[in-house]
């Protein structure tokens, strides 16, 4: 088979326009984080939902807020506190003594852009309940199911330093996102410009500039982005070699690695990698596409061993191991 | 033996000088006496005959003035150098006593008798303001057999000391010339390295990579890791876990040709479009690609020699 690139290029060029439009706006109000506004983006092409860790004040929730005000679209923000409950999340059913019948009240998550912001510090039901709903994208009220909205995007955020009062996501949960971004500090050069940014008196003004059609046509282009076979087998390779890395040449890893990626992660990571092609205006992806979002696909997916803890390796060295042994074809 | 007939010859000359002396010196006017003598009346023929000349008189040192000595007449016998030296000392009357020595040194010629026929010494008596002269008597000395002595040892030990000087001379000359060498022998082995490298990626292009035949999209991949295994080698790091990006960028920061970096940028954009992009390639497109990093091999070895020569 061999695709149309040439097509598949200006279908591209054609329904990528909006992510200019998007960055654009964004960067009215945020200086720098373009890594985090990038794979946002990824997340919102390919459908994907995004965790945030950082530490307080990168600018997360802002980021969001100011992304979500972009699109012409609804917008829920939930502060996930220790005394939500699902139903405050989801919906529940009121009983009308009117009509002696009970009907459904829908809750925040029945929108397309969910901040789900500090989703550790809520108990284990709710995030349960979130996490669901994002997997199966329809929530049950009662004896109704209702679909979610499409596009439906969660981007929750947490804190990764305070640890008192909260509830760490369960392995199994954050495995839903498709990717984890780890927010880092900007440059001296961009404190600068927010600093003066911010301690002006006049506001920014963030204009809706995609429609929610827009963004499902550039979906439906990116899942038409090519991705050959010798891609497919590197993705896969890279995906095993978390899972067996002796068959990699990383016998070292052996003990520090208790659960490698789930298939999830290859799904993921294909579909991330067409979103990075697609936002580079390319039609096909290359090993680059991979490497470069492999870390947040993979972050997050990778179970260490006490080992690992005890000598002080982290997720992400291990990643760098095996994106660097894995022979990139 | 040899010590009781030097003395006797000592008191002969003595007595004989006097008598010279006297016979040729009024005393009355000058009490100046002459003593000449040898240290050894027979020398081995690799030996010195040594002739000592010494004049004495009683009173100050200044009171005579040794205007001219001549050279002795001499047979069997060639000057080789002469010295002098002043002595005043003072006798058991208490009266100075000045003595003026002049040494001859001779070198025999060959074995049998040598004589020394007499030194004609002039001086001046500055008391009386007189020019006088004194000439000692012939002596005779015998040139035996040459025999291994001091000074043919002193030969040797000059000898020995030049062999060492000249050993340690050579072997300093050796060390610096074999780390001379050595340097030259690893930085000769280094360009074969990388003259190597070079050669053996185009011998390997050569030999693995083949231009007939089909499936030539499994070749270009061969040739598009061929191509960064080289890189790999020359840079001496691990480029195969790299993407292409990346591996331009590494290249990029190194010393390269523009024109070849241009080139591989043109082959790897190529040959990722026919690698990842799913675009076909024919038998032609492969001829240019194998080409391109022909040429890339070809130029990166010539770029190298260039480097050297400068």
């Amino acid at each position: 088979m061999n695709p149309d690139i040439k097509a598949i290029n200006e279908k591209i060029i054609k329904e990528s326009e909006f992510t200019e439009k998007i960055t654009n706006e964004i960067s009215k109000v945020i200086v720098g984080q373009s890594y985090m506004v990038e794979r946002l983006l990824i997340g919102l092409l390919s459908n994907g939902h995004i965790l945030l860790e950082g530490v307080p004040g990168l600018a997360k929730t802002l980021t969001v807020n100011t992304l979500s005000s972009t699109i012409k679209t609804k917008f829920q923000r939930i502060q996930f506190t220790p005394d939500l409950l699902p139903a405050d999340l989801l919906g529940t059913l009121i009983f009308n003594q009117k009509d002696g019948e009970f009907t459904t009240k829908k809750g925040p998550i029945f929108s397309n852009i969910i901040l789900a912001d500090e989703i550790n510090r809520s108990p284990a039901k709710v995030q349960s309940a979130l996490l669901e709903a994002m997997q199966e994208r329809q929530v049950t009220i009662g004896e109704n199911t209702f679909k979610l909205e499409d596009p439906f995007l969660v981007l929750a955020t947490q804190n990764p330093i305070e640890q008192e009062g909260t509830y760490p996501l369960p392995e199994a949960q954050v495995d839903r996102f498709m990717l984890k971004i780890n927010v880092g500090y900007p440059s001296p050069e961009e404190e600068l410009e927010i600093i003066r940014r911010t301690t002006k008196s006049n506001e920014v003004q963030v204009n809706a500039v995609v429609t929610p059609q827009d963004i499902n046509k550039a979906r439906n282009v990116v899942k038409e982005v090519y991705v050959d076979e010798k891609i497919e087998k590197y993705i896969v390779d890279i995906v095993f070699a978390t899972r067996e890395p002796e068959k990699y040449g990383l016998e070292d890893l052996n003990e520090l690695i208790n659960y490698g990626a789930s298939p999830r992660a290859s799904i993921y990571l294909t579909l991330a990698a067409k979103a990075h092609a697609f936002l580079q205006r390319r039609g096909y992806v290359t090993p680059e596409d991979v490497r470069s979002i492999g870390m947040d696909v993979l972050r997050h997916r990778i179970i260490l061993s006490y080992e690992a803890e005890a000598e002080e390796i982290g997720t992400e060295d291990v990643i760098r191991k095996v994106l660097n042994r894995v022979e990139v074809p | 033996m040899n010590k009781q007939f030097l003395f006797g010859l000592f008191l002969c000359l003595i007595l004989s000088s006097s008598i010279f002396s006297q016979s040729n010196q009024d005393t009355s006017v000058s009490d100046i006496s002459l003593l000449t003598y040898v240290e050894n009346e027979s020398v081995a023929l690799n030996r010195e005959v040594v002739y000592i000349v010494q004049l004495s008189w009683q009173g100050e040192l200044g009171r005579y003035k040794i205007s001219d000595v001549l050279d002795p007449d001499v047979t069997n016998l060639i000057v080789r150098g002469s010295g002098s030296s002043n002595k005043v000392i003072t006798n058991s009357d208490g009266k100075e006593i000045s003595t003026k020595r002049i040494t001859f040194y001779f070198r025999p010629v060959e074995m049998g008798m040598a004589y020394i026929n007499g030194v004609t010494i002039r001086y001046k008596d500055t008391l009386l303001d007189q020019n006088e002269s004194l000439l000692a008597g012939r002596i005779s000395v015998k040139i035996i057999d040459p025999i291994p002595g001091s000074s043919s040892n002193n030969i040797l030990q000059y000898v020995v000391y030049v062999i060492i000087i000249l050993v340690i001379g050579l072997g300093v000359y050796l060390f610096v010339l074999y780390n001379k060498r050595k340097k030259e022998n690893a930085l000769e082995e280094l360009e074969n390295i990388k003259e190597t490298t070079e050669k053996k990626y185009l011998r390997l292009l050569k030999e693995t990579i083949h231009l007939a035949g089909n499936n030539y999209k499994e070749k270009l991949h061969d040739l598009t890791h061929l191509l960064i295994g080289f890189f790999s080698e020359k840079y001496s790091t691990s480029l195969s876990n790299l993407s292409s990006k990346d591996i331009l960028k590494y290249i990029e920061y190194r010393e390269i040709e523009p024109k070849i970096y241009a080139k591989i940028i043109e082959f790897m954009t190529k040959s990722d479009l026919i690698r990842f992009a799913g675009n076909t390639v024919n038998e032609t497109d492969f001829h240019q690609l194998y080409d391109s990093v022909e040429w890339i091999l070809e130029k990166s070895k010539n770029d190298n020699s260039e480097k050297e020569d400068e």
